[in-house]
């Protein structure tokens, strides 16, 4: 497997995992955080490489895994989001 | 804002649960029909015996009086049980340590919901309300008019009352019936917190479908 690779349609899920676990880590390096969040040293990879293009991490000179202010404020905006709609769902008791 | 996403997600996926266990009701109304049509059988069984018995003679100690009643309290009790069981099959709650994860858990419990799985769990639901208040009020009804028929037959030794047992029927019928109006009218609301529900689903999924963070 190519760990270079892109991904065309990350998984919210995922991506959420990844950002939840570097805010409340700080920093970590690959191997940790794939430890962490469960998913395959490559799968990863192509995650970070993915959430580095789009600016929501960054690498310090050690090469741990940093979350930018903007991969935080996207998680919270995340989070917002779908508090948003879910709230907007009214759920009665049947 | 992660515990009140939680929260929220939480009292959506008990809902859902709600929906599933009504569903299941419905999903047992063969069953239940069967076993309603089996009742029926006995009780025209009773009543055959009861006039074979006149023709030839077969003492049967009064047994036959209370057979078509045993027969018809014995299915209603069954149906229920079997409705009870379906019911209690059901598997809820499994979604509960996803939302241990908080955000994550809540976004992998959303992207597992098969929405158009729900959409028809919940139209069918509906009708399984129905089919509970049905059973429910007709096990009022027995009840009621076994009661009555208690009374009735007190009341038929002591003062020589003879009660009418259609009126009897009819009687206990009309008083569950306006004694259950308010359950009616819960479950009338019921259905349409469910069609509500239905149409603020539907909203949720088109959104989450379209969400800004996808790509």
């Amino acid at each position: 497997m190519n760990s270079g690779e892109t991904l065309s349609k990350p998984d919210l899920y995922v991506l959420a995992r990844v950002i939840k676990t570097l805010k409340e880590k700080n920093r970590l390096n690959k191997t940790a955080l794939a430890t962490v969040t469960g998913l395959s040293y490559d799968r990863l990879v192509k995650y970070l490489n993915w959430m580095q293009s789009k600016g929501f991490i960054q690498y310090d000179l050690n090469d741990d895994v940093v979350l930018t202010k903007l991969g935080s404020e996207t998680y919270d905006q995340l989070v917002k989001w779908i508090l948003e709609h879910i709230g907007r769902v009214r759920f009665q008791k049947i | 804002m992660e515990e009140a996403l939680s929260q929220k997600m939480n009292e959506f996926m008990s809902v859902i649960d709600q929906v599933k266990k009504y569903r299941a009701l419905l999903s047992a109304l063969p069953d239940i029909a069967i076993i309603m049509c089996l009742a029926l059988v006995g009780v025209f069984a009773a009543k055959v015996w009861y006039n074979l018995s006149l023709i030839f003679y077969i003492p049967i100690f009064g047994i036959s009086t209370i057979l078509p009643f045993l027969f018809v309290a014995g299915g209603l009790v069954a149906a229920v049980f079997w409705g009870y069981r379906k019911m209690k099959k059901v598997k809820l709650g499994e979604w509960k340590h996803a939302l241990n994860d908080d955000a994550p858990g809540a976004i992998k419990l959303l992207q597992s919901i098969n929405w158009e799985e729900t959409f028809k769990d919940i139209r069918y639901a509906k009708l399984g309300f129905w089919l509970y208040g049905i059973l429910r009020t007709a096990i009022a009804w027995l009840i009621t008019y076994s009661i009555i028929m208690v009374v009735a037959q007190y009341l038929n030794r002591v003062i020589y009352l003879n009660v009418n047992l259609q009126l009897v029927a009819l009687f206990s019928l009309a008083l569950v019936l306006a004694l259950s109006v308010n359950d009616f009218k819960k479950r009338f609301d019921q259905i349409g917190r469910l069609d509500a529900l239905l149409w603020e689903l539907r909203w949720f999924d088109n959104e989450l479908r379209r969400n800004p963070f996808q790509t």
